[in-house]
């Protein structure tokens, strides 16, 4: 009983974290989001910080850039989906150089110049998924890790 | 007296210092997008919005300048993709691809810079194109007895609707295929066109629409 409430309270917002290096990039998809009811949005500049973040809060998504100095977006989302393994993960990226690789953490992929209604949706539904996993999980008295 | 060696040094920096530039711009035109999709919302139906139509016109005018420059950005990719230097970037058509006569393509939009920017791109993709500013235009050109592959139709033409053309196109040029460039209040399942391509989306989808057709 205390999980479904727990649940409920959680679907009231998205919890969103944005990482990019670049401060004009990570404020325009503030913005973005933001203007959606039921979205909250932290930024991070570095991935560093968005580590230190992630274990302080329980997003439902996070986007991030691809290329940024201390690590790539993929390593980043890898090490997030370890600490969260509930967490929704999308990487955006305007680079040429960036190329699927199989394998690596599951991961949805936005290319720069985006819609921003593209964004919305995307976040949207995977924060949704990310509620639902959370709600499934506490339902079974787990601890937020996925069921073996 | 410079050795080949030089040249693909000179080629490798001259890429990579591109794909840098390329980087850069698309970063900057997302964060605009976002920060006008932002204002946009921030001020549709405000007294302000409703009153001054300018503010509408210009927010689609910089809508509509930034799919163009990125277009742009895209485009010089897929030029330099096809330089023989043999630096970088594979060829976008290698030994396997298949050598067949540019499909003809009549475009037909009463939109200049649309015209100007898309025949661009659909001349790097090897497409011939034919130009039409109205639908009367593109009337004449049909009766002059030009054949084409492809007819790619803006819906709002100023002298009339795209989709008012399909008839007199399946009547006078029967083999070409049609794609309509439409906007959202387009009916999705009206089958009389091939093909519609939102006009919003990225060039690329445009791209497989038009190979589709041309090919299928």
């Amino acid at each position: 009983m205390r999980a479904l409430e727990r649940a409920d309270e959680r679907a009231a917002a998205i919890r969103v974290l944005v990482v990019d290096d670049d401060t004009a990039t990570v404020e325009s998809m503030a913005a973005v989001l933001e203007s959606e009811v039921q979205v909250e949005v932290t930024t991070c500049t570095s991935p560093t910080a968005a580590l230190r973040a992630l274990s302080a809060v329980d997003f439902d998504v996070i986007c991030s850039d691809y290329r940024m100095p201390e690590m790539t977006g993929i390593e980043l989302l890898g090490r997030a989906s370890a600490r969260a393994p509930h967490v929704g993960c999308l990487l955006i990226t305007g680079a040429n150089d960036y190329e699927r690789r199989e394998g690596e953490a599951l991961y949805y992929v936005l290319l720069k110049p985006y819609d921003p209604e593209r964004l919305i949706r995307l976040v949207r539904q995977l924060g949704k998924v990310a509620q639902m996993k959370r709600s499934v999980s506490a339902l079974r008295g787990g601890d937020g890790q996925e069921p073996s | 007296m410079t050795t080949g060696n030089d040249e693909d040094v000179r080629g490798a920096i001259a890429d990579e210092v591109l794909s840098e530039l390329r980087h850069e711009l698309r970063n900057n035109l997302s964060t605009i997008r976002n920060a006008m999709f932002y204002v946009r919302r921030r001020i549709v139906g405000s007294e302000l919005y409703d009153t001054d139509p300018r503010l509408r016109r210009f927010f689609d005018l910089v809508e509509v300048e930034i799919a163009n420059a990125s277009a742009l950005v895209e485009r010089g990719l897929s030029a330099d993709r096809q330089g023989t230097r043999g630096v970088g970037g594979a060829p976008a058509r290698g030994p396997g691809a298949k050598v067949r006569p540019p499909a003809r393509v009549l475009l037909v939009d009463d939109d200049e810079s649309v015209r100007i920017t898309l025949a661009a791109l659909l001349e790097d993709e090897g497409f011939s194109v034919e130009l039409a500013g109205s639908s009367a235009e593109a009337r004449s050109r049909i009766s002059e007895g030009s054949r084409y592959d492809l007819v790619l139709l803006d819906q709002n033409l100023g002298d009339g609707l795209g989709i008012d053309l399909v008839p007199r196109l399946r009547a006078e040029v029967p083999m070409a295929r049609i794609v309509l460039l439409s906007g959202v209040e387009a009916d999705p399942s009206d089958p009389s066109v091939d093909a519609r391509v939102a006009k919003g989306e990225a060039p690329e989808a445009l791209f497989r629409a038009l190979r589709g057709n041309a090919e299928g």
